[in-house]
């Protein structure tokens, strides 16, 4: 029976976690007094040792990140990616309910890291309580001057701007979360230049994922040797694992990366519910290809064991799907999402998903022929790779990875429709 | 490669060439003879890679890129014909068409749609979409005083909200809503009326942006186009002017990177109707319609008997005409005075195009020696004035005082307050009609080129001249726009429109 592993989650469950006086009395704030006491090098060679990777769904080496910035700069900018709307997702919601001063303190953190005086938190618009306990946190800290022009007593000025987004999935892609913040439509910009170049207003500007600035303050605290006491070696610490579905017990567990992923569903999760056969699982979010139950339950839950199974770890939102489950209209559903959030700037995601997605629907009601099924193939390699950003990959591998791994249900379904060959 | 320009060697479809660094790939590739097909990339615009048509292949890169965003670089090896881009374009065509109406015959791009042209080259395939309906979205909207938008037929390539944006310098247009159900839109509250906004038209790669002037007018296989110059302003923009039948439909920019870049204002795209209309078809004296030699010996007898004739030119009037004007006072009537000028109030200018003198030559005008100005002239006490394109009264209707009393004989192509006004009105052709050259304020030439036949009795103003001179018994030689041009340039040099061609090779 594994358990838990509680570094980000550590103080979540005091009843005034979210409060700086919670936090300070679980001793909030002193990781930041401790970055404020060293170089700004020297905080991101302890990141870079850790081997933090980021929790965005990339898991772009943190600290290597960061010294891509431009060396010559007068302006530096972080942005905090709290735009949380992959489906399936739900993490960082809980890191800025629960403990939204965890997450200052890792922005001051790595403000000092980049040498950032103006941090902006972008958040999902239709988070209301996150928004409002974040809001809250923050006015906090700035009248106990951990934010301000001397922020936690570093002599350094620090503020933080919390923007909401008006609800737009590609907002939380980190250029269209640049545009939005800038008041422009939000569509991803091409790159180069990459946002550490020129990112928000034109200045060098990090992008950090929610979770991965709330892993700093252990980071800072504990040391990068014991930050890597947990995971694996490629994917060392832990990971926030949304689990929804078909399973007993749904919810969100932190645990040690490496874990079988047979252990969180069976162990944590309580297995599946009302004892049915696990027939599929989607391991990091709803973008990330989908796994049958036998490679489910052969995975651990780290960057690379998912990713030798042909999937990716990704947001860590994790989705089971029990023997009952139609794959075809839980494909259908799924792309339905993605033709509604594309944001229509790029040719082939722009006409190629809402096309997949309508003739999936055919196919999902039972009006599609054989054809449909490998016309929805060439349409998803269509579009893949062939766009700004990644979000036509995002729509595409759900497609891609159903077919291929649920094929027969979805032949049963067109040839259910009596239209064997039509088009 | 030459002038200092730091150049990369790359290869382009196998053959080793050259490019200046930094250029665009899509550029390098045009400089080369290269046509890489495009939606979005307009050189006039900044790139934004969302069309995807450009895409090319680049070795050692994994994912096709687009050509429009991506700098061309020393050792690159660039494919633009591959069986992988050739699948991509294919690809791109037909998503775009998933959902745009076929709608051809009775587009009004139909014959200048690139999604046309694009199709022929690169997709011609049965369509594979089996959808009950395509997507529908507004029709006929009324963007602005000039343009309509049919949303159906839009690619959204943005390049309109990003001239808007970027060129005009205003925030009229956006796409609003997401996905497939994307659509141009103005502003809430907002109308597409910035005094460029007729350029959206012309950048327009499909049917979706069209001239509310133009709609419907004429199919444009039917035109015929010249290149010209607008008498709009001291800029002298580029453009091509279009006609069908005699009259001109269109006025449309003509790329100028010295002048004009890409754009024209709305004022000047407009400015054609007067060529069409209200035109001095034939001479008239007081006893009624003069036949072309009559009006000559009408014209010779005023000014034979005139004590002091003034000769108003106008800077208007192209280099040659104003050449001819100096030939016939020097040749027929050595004892006129001559004077240049115009009534015509400035208009407020702006940073783009627009220039507050609104009259296209008055540096050529100043350049032959013929400023001065009608007034101080005018009031000096000529007893008979010739007056050349130049609308005194219609300018400036207090002009009249200054007419008072004196004979008037005036050369005009329209019938306007001057001509009205004038005891003989000999009709001469518009800029349109004639061959010419006016010289803008930055002193760059520009010839403009007949695409109508004049109307009427009309005659160039050195034909009519001429006709006047032999009248007096004097002969002015050939008055062909290229002779007057030669003898322009061997006084005054500066006034070749070949001067700085070289500099761009894209210099009207």
């Amino acid at each position: 029976m594994i358990a838990e592993t509680r570094v980000i989650t550590a103080r979540m469950n005091d009843t005034d976690s979210h409060t700086l006086e919670g936090a300070r009395a679980a001793g909030g704030y002193d990781a930041a007094r401790k970055a404020f006491a060293m170089e700004p090098e020297a905080v991101t060679a302890l990141v870079k040792e850790s081997g933090l990777r980021g929790r965005g769904g990339a898991g772009f080496p943190c600290g290597l990140k960061w010294s891509f910035l431009r060396k010559e700069r007068d302006v530096t900018y972080l942005c905090v990616n709290a735009d949380e709307s992959e489906p399936g997702t739900f993490k960082d919601r809980l890191i800025l309910e629960r403990d939204p001063h965890l997450l200052i303190e890792g922005i001051l953190i790595a403000c000092r890291a980049i040498r950032c005086a103006h941090a902006y938190l972008y958040i999902r618009g239709e988070f209301d309580l996150p928004y409002r306990r974040i809001r809250d946190a923050a006015a906090e800290a700035y009248r106990a001057g951990l934010l301000g022009p001397d922020a936690a007593g570093s002599g350094h000025p620090i503020d933080l701007t919390i923007h909401r987004g008006a609800g737009a999935y590609i907002c939380g892609e980190e250029t269209g979360l640049l545009n939005s913040l800038e008041g422009r439509k939000g569509q991803p910009r091409i790159k180069p230049p990459f946002p550490t170049d020129a990112g928000l207003f034109g200045k060098p500007t990090v992008i950090n994922n929610v979770e991965t600035l709330a892993n700093l303050p252990f980071i800072l605290t504990s040391g990068a040797e014991a930050y890597r006491a947990h995971g694996t070696e490629k994917s060392p610490g832990t990971r926030l694992f949304g689990v929804s579905g078909h399973v007993e017990r749904p919810g969100l567990f932190e645990l040690a990366m490496g874990v079988p992923m047979r252990a969180l569903i069976e162990d944590l999760c309580g297995g599946v519910r009302g004892g049915k056969r696990l027939k599929a699982v989607i391991p990091g979010g709803s973008s990330t290809p989908v796994l049958t139950a036998e490679e489910a339950m052969a995975v651990t839950l780290d960057f690379e064991s998912v990713q030798e199974a042909g999937s990716m770890l990704g947001s860590a939102g994790v989705i089971v799907m029990d023997e009952t489950t139609d794959m075809v209209k839980a494909l259908d559903v799924l792309i339905r999402f993605y033709a509604h959030e594309s944001c229509g700037q790029c040719t082939p995601c722009r006409e190629g998903v809402i096309w997949i997605a309508r003739t999936l629907h055919k196919i999902a009601e039972g009006r599609g022929g054989r054809a449909d099924l490998e016309k929805l193939e060439d349409l998803a390699h269509g579009i893949t790779g062939n766009t700004i950003c990644v979000f036509s990959d995002a729509a595409a591998m759900p497609v891609l990875s159903f077919l291929s791994k649920f094929r027969g249900e979805f032949e049963a379904r067109v040839s259910g429709a009596g239209r064997e060959g039509a088009a | 490669m030459s002038g200092g320009v730091e150049t990369v060697r790359f290869t382009l479809n196998g053959v080793e060439r050259e490019a200046p660094k930094g250029m665009l790939l899509i550029d390098a590739a045009r400089l080369h003879g290269v046509d890489i097909p495009r939606y979005c990339s307009h050189p006039g615009l900044k790139p934004e890679g969302n069309c995807r048509m450009c895409v090319v292949e680049i070795e050692k890169m994994p994912k096709l890129q687009t050509s429009c965003t991506t700098p061309v670089q020393e050792g690159m090896v660039v494919h633009t014909e591959s069986e992988r881009v050739l699948e991509e374009r294919r690809r791109v065509m037909e998503f775009l068409l998933v959902n745009h109406p076929i709608d051809c015959p009775i587009c009004d791009q139909a014959g200048e749609c690139m999604l046309q042209e694009y199709y022929m080259r690169h997709d011609l395939q049965p369509s594979r979409v089996e959808l009950e309906e395509k997507i529908h979205k507004p029709k006929r909207v009324d963007l602005g005083p000039l343009v309509v938008l049919d949303a159906e037929r839009c690619v959204l390539c943005s390049r309109c909200v990003r001239f808007c944006r970027d060129v005009a310098g205003v925030e009229e247009l956006a796409i609003k809503n997401r996905g497939g159900h994307a659509e141009i839109t103005a502003f809430p509250g907002r109308r597409l009326e910035n005094p460029y906004s007729g350029n959206v038209i012309d950048i327009c790669p499909v049917g979706a942006l069209t001239s509310r002037d133009f709609r419907f007018k004429v199919r444009v296989w039917f035109l015929k186009t010249a290149e010209s110059v607008c008498p709009g302003c001291e800029r002298g923009c580029s453009i091509h002017i279009e006609q069908y039948q005699n009259e001109v439909q269109r006025i449309r920019p003509r790329e100028n990177l010295r002048v004009n870049r890409y754009w024209i204002c709305d004022f000047g795209r407009l400015d054609y109707r007067w060529i069409n209309e209200n035109r001095l078809l034939s001479a008239e004296g007081p006893s009624g319609r003069l036949r072309p030699e009559e009006a000559d010996r009408e014209a010779a007898r005023l000014l034979r008997e005139a004590k002091a004739p003034l000769l108003v030119a106008s800077p208007r009037m192209s280099n040659e005409s104003l050449f001819a004007l100096r030939l016939f006072r020097e040749k027929a009537l050595p004892e006129a005075r001559i004077a240049g000028g115009s009534f015509r109030e400035p208009w407020e200018g702006d940073a783009i195009l627009k220039r507050p003198d609104r009259n296209p030559n008055r540096r050529g005008m100043e350049t032959l020696g013929l400023a001065g100005g009608p007034e101080e002239a005018l009031r000096a006490g000529p007893d008979l004035v010739l007056v050349i394109e130049n609308d005194l009264l219609g300018d400036r209707p207090e002009a009249k005082e200054l007419l008072t009393g004196k004979k008037v004989i005036v050369l005009a192509s329209n019938r306007d307050a001057t001509a009205s006004a004038a005891g003989l009105r000999v009709p001469v052709a518009t800029y349109a009609e004639t061959e010419g050259s006016w010289t803008n304020f930055e002193g760059i030439t520009q010839t403009f080129h007949p695409v109508l036949r004049p109307v009427g009795d009309s005659r160039s103003v050195a034909e009519a001249l001429a006709g006047i001179a032999a009248a007096l018994g004097a002969d002015l030689g050939p008055v062909d726009a290229g002779t007057l041009r030669a003898a322009v340039l061997r006084e005054a040099p500066q006034l070749d429109p070949a001067r700085g061609r070289e500099e761009d090779g894209r210099v009207g």
